[in-house]
């Protein structure tokens, strides 16, 4: 994308949030094709869970509707709502802290079959088997995983959201990754 | 509903000059590459025009009792980023203005009428076009087009990155590539062809539905149909594909593989690998048949 | 080699926050044995996959329609002008409310039956569910035909405001939709646990709502 194609997209998406905000649906619906995908893929992978996945889907984006005007284009709407989505995730997983881990895999036929014709990929079974690896992960060491392997957050703004110690973070990322690794044969 | 910004709304030329029983049209306004404009109302006719210029342009003529309100927005020093008219006629008289509307490619137009035809061509941006009966016919490549019709029927021909077409009973032929695309109808006929889609839903209860067109690689094809006919014409695609039909039968000419009684007996299904199969195509319908063919 | 790096400290290589004078002997360590070379290699390769991912993955079709269903909710449209006061003193407001309602209710009809036919595990689990899955399928389906008897009552109101030309569409695109959903119905009550069957049922409910929505939008501007 040039410049000014990058500059034009930034503009009609600021000329969207507008009319969305001043309730437009089908405006708003333009966003939701835009940012759906990624919305859905980090709660799809912090829950694990395809049908959970999809109420909190929902559920950013009914928030995102009410709280429109409150976006200021400081950030791409996208990585609004990516912020957003996480928020909900875990404001709706905090009361859910305890699970039984899960070493043996769980295949979700959906979620795999999902994300593997989410874009063309290099290796589409590497991805499968990956994503039912995460899915298999204990909630918490998932939410971290997720949050830093995959979606780039630092260990402290990892601490942050999920009010534990920076110690904390990396234990449990390192715990997840050897399960993965365990899980993949590696 | 839109705000217009700024103080008022500003007619900026004259629009209408009595003609006999004819009035002419004719608003010339800058406007910025990704003004939003909105028109609706009584009009029979309205041709859409994507130009390189900054500028807008509403042209055409109406029936001598028809009033045409709204205007382009903004100060008379800066160019306007929004438009709204609307077409209003006695509510005995049937619609026959003619308009056309010149806009820069980028911009993004909002079209409503009862029974019209609506034919746009070199839009880039957004499209959103509401027709009860008459005809929509798209050429070009727009970023986003929404077209809702109840008969009206419906041709677009070129690539529009996003596109959703909802009718009732208008007949829908698609002729180009997409990389998102959303068709429902009632009993309208569906026809896609040429070119590549990435991500595809059709839903359809009795209308027809032919798919002749590329499935991109990793993409999704899906079809719901009641009692429509269901063809996929396969080409060269390499394909991965679920047919199921309840009460309905498949009939596969493109391989030697026969499709297995449904559940209970009843209906059929077929499952089948063509190519790599690195797409998706899901072909379901209640007692509709279902055709593969090349 | 008896002492190999330990995993703490794989990863905290990988991750790039050791110290300089850790980061050194631990790179080091790894020239030299083959075994620790070999876990950082796999270490590295898994988080690199994980990077790889899709960072967008396709969230299911109906999802919209759901966001939506809820977002008009959330408004309340009026009766054009020129609608008789008692409508609006009875709080006969226009569609999206109940249209919203009636949607979800489609939504969770038809999650829960669809969920339920995608964890059906074994034979003896289906034939205890099918009885299930129908009261809450009839619970679900009759709260929908409620409320989409009082959208319909609601769109008598609209039919000044409508073309004697368009209400006839209107009503014939609805009877054809009504149809395939009384055969869709009686099918799937015959049988509950096939998964197609139940998606081409809820496509024929999306298509009246939808089609219901259109129809109140007809008169806005």
């Amino acid at each position: 994308m040039t410049d000014s194609q990058a500059a034009s997209a930034t503009d009609d998406v600021a000329a969207l949030v507008a009319l969305a905000a001043r309730g437009d649906v089908n405006a708003f619906e333009r966003l939701y094709a835009r940012s759906a995908g990624r919305v859905y893929a980090v709660c799809v992978r912090m829950t694990g869970d395809p049908q959970r996945a999809k109420e909190y889907t929902h559920d950013a984006f009914v928030r995102a509707w009410e709280r429109l005007s409150t976006f200021r284009g400081e950030a791409a709407f996208e990585t609004w709502m990516h912020r957003l989505a996480v928020n909900v995730v875990l404001t709706a997983t905090r009361g859910d802290r305890r699970r039984e881990a899960r070493l043996v895999p769980t295949p979700d036929e959906k979620m795999a079959e999902t994300a593997a014709f989410g874009r063309p990929d290099r290796d589409v079974e590497t991805r499968i088997d990956l994503e039912r690896a995460i899915a298999a992960l204990p909630a918490r060491a998932r939410e971290v995983f997720v949050l830093h392997d995959v979606e780039g957050y630092r260990h402290e703004e990892i601490a942050d959201r999920l009010e534990l110690q920076a110690s904390s973070v990396r234990a449990q990322l390192h715990r997840a990754r050897q399960l993965i690794m365990r899980m993949l044969n590696r | 509903m839109m705000r217009i910004p700024v103080l008022a709304l500003i007619l900026s030329c004259t629009t209408v000059a009595p003609l006999a029983a004819q009035q002419k049209v004719d608003v010339r306004r800058a406007v910025t590459r990704d003004v939003y404009v909105r028109l609706n109302g009584a009009f029979s006719s309205l041709k859409v025009r994507g130009w390189d210029k900054d500028s807008l342009l509403l042209t055409g003529t109406l029936p001598k009792d028809a009033r045409l309100e709204g205007g382009v927005g903004g100060t008379s020093t800066a160019p306007a980023t929004g438009a709204k008219f609307y077409v209003e006629a006695p509510a005995t008289m049937n619609a026959t203005g003619s308009l056309e509307l010149y806009v820069p490619a980028g911009a993004t137009v909002w079209a409503k009428s009862g029974s019209a035809t609506i034919d746009v061509t070199g839009i880039t941006g957004g499209l959103d076009l509401n027709v009860v009966g008459g005809a929509i016919a798209v050429n070009g490549n727009p970023r986003e087009l929404n077209i809702e019709s109840m008969d009206g029927v419906v041709g677009v021909v070129g690539a529009p990155t996003w596109m959703r077409i909802k009718t009732a009973s208008g007949n829908i032929a698609v002729n180009g590539s997409c990389t998102d695309l959303g068709i429902t109808t009632v009993s309208g006929i569906v026809t896609v062809r040429d070119g590549s889609f990435e991500r595809t839903r059709i839903e359809s209860v009795t209308g027809n539905v032919t798919f002749g067109a590329g499935v991109s690689r990793a993409g999704t094809l899906l079809i719901d149909s009641h009692s429509g006919t269901i063809e996929l014409q396969i080409g060269k695609a390499s394909l991965d594909i679920e047919a199921t039909t309840i009460t309905g039968s498949i009939t596969n000419s493109v391989t030697t593989r026969r499709p297995t009684p449904g559940r209970e007996g009843r209906g059929e299904e077929l499952t089948l690998s063509l190519g790599s199969g690195e797409a998706r195509a899901t072909l379901r319908s209640f007692k509709g048949n279902i055709k593969l063919t090349r | 080699m008896t002492n190999h790096l330990t995993w703490e400290t794989l990863n905290d290589l990988v991750d790039g926050v050791l110290s300089a004078e850790a980061k050194a002997a631990a790179e080091a360590h790894a020239e030299a044995c083959a075994t620790c070379a070999t876990a950082l290699a796999e270490l590295r390769a898994t988080v690199s996959d994980a990077r790889a991912l899709p960072d967008r993955v396709s969230p299911p079709d109906e999802l919209w329609t759901d966001i939506r269903a809820t977002i008009e909710a959330s408004k309340v449209a009026h009766l054009p002008p020129g609608t008789s006061p008692g409508a609006a003193t009875r709080g006969w407001w226009v569609t999206p409310r109940q249209l919203a309602a009636a949607a979800v209710v489609l939504m969770v009809a038809t999650a829960s039956l669809t969920g339920v036919v995608m964890n059906s595990r074994s034979s003896s689990t289906m034939a205890a569910r099918p009885q299930a899955v129908t009261v809450a399928w009839q619970t679900s389906e009759k709260a929908f035909q409620e409320n989409v008897l009082q959208l319909r009552q609601q769109l008598e109101m609209l039919h000044d405001h409508l073309s004697p030309g368009t209400l006839v569409k209107v009503e014939r695109a609805l009877a054809t939709i009504d149809l395939a959903i009384a055969e869709g119905r009686e099918a799937l009550l015959r049988d509950p646990a096939n998964a197609a069957l139940s998606e081409l049922l809820a496509s024929n409910y999306r298509q009246k709502i939808e089609l219901l929505r259109r129809v109140t939008q007809l008169t806005s501007s």
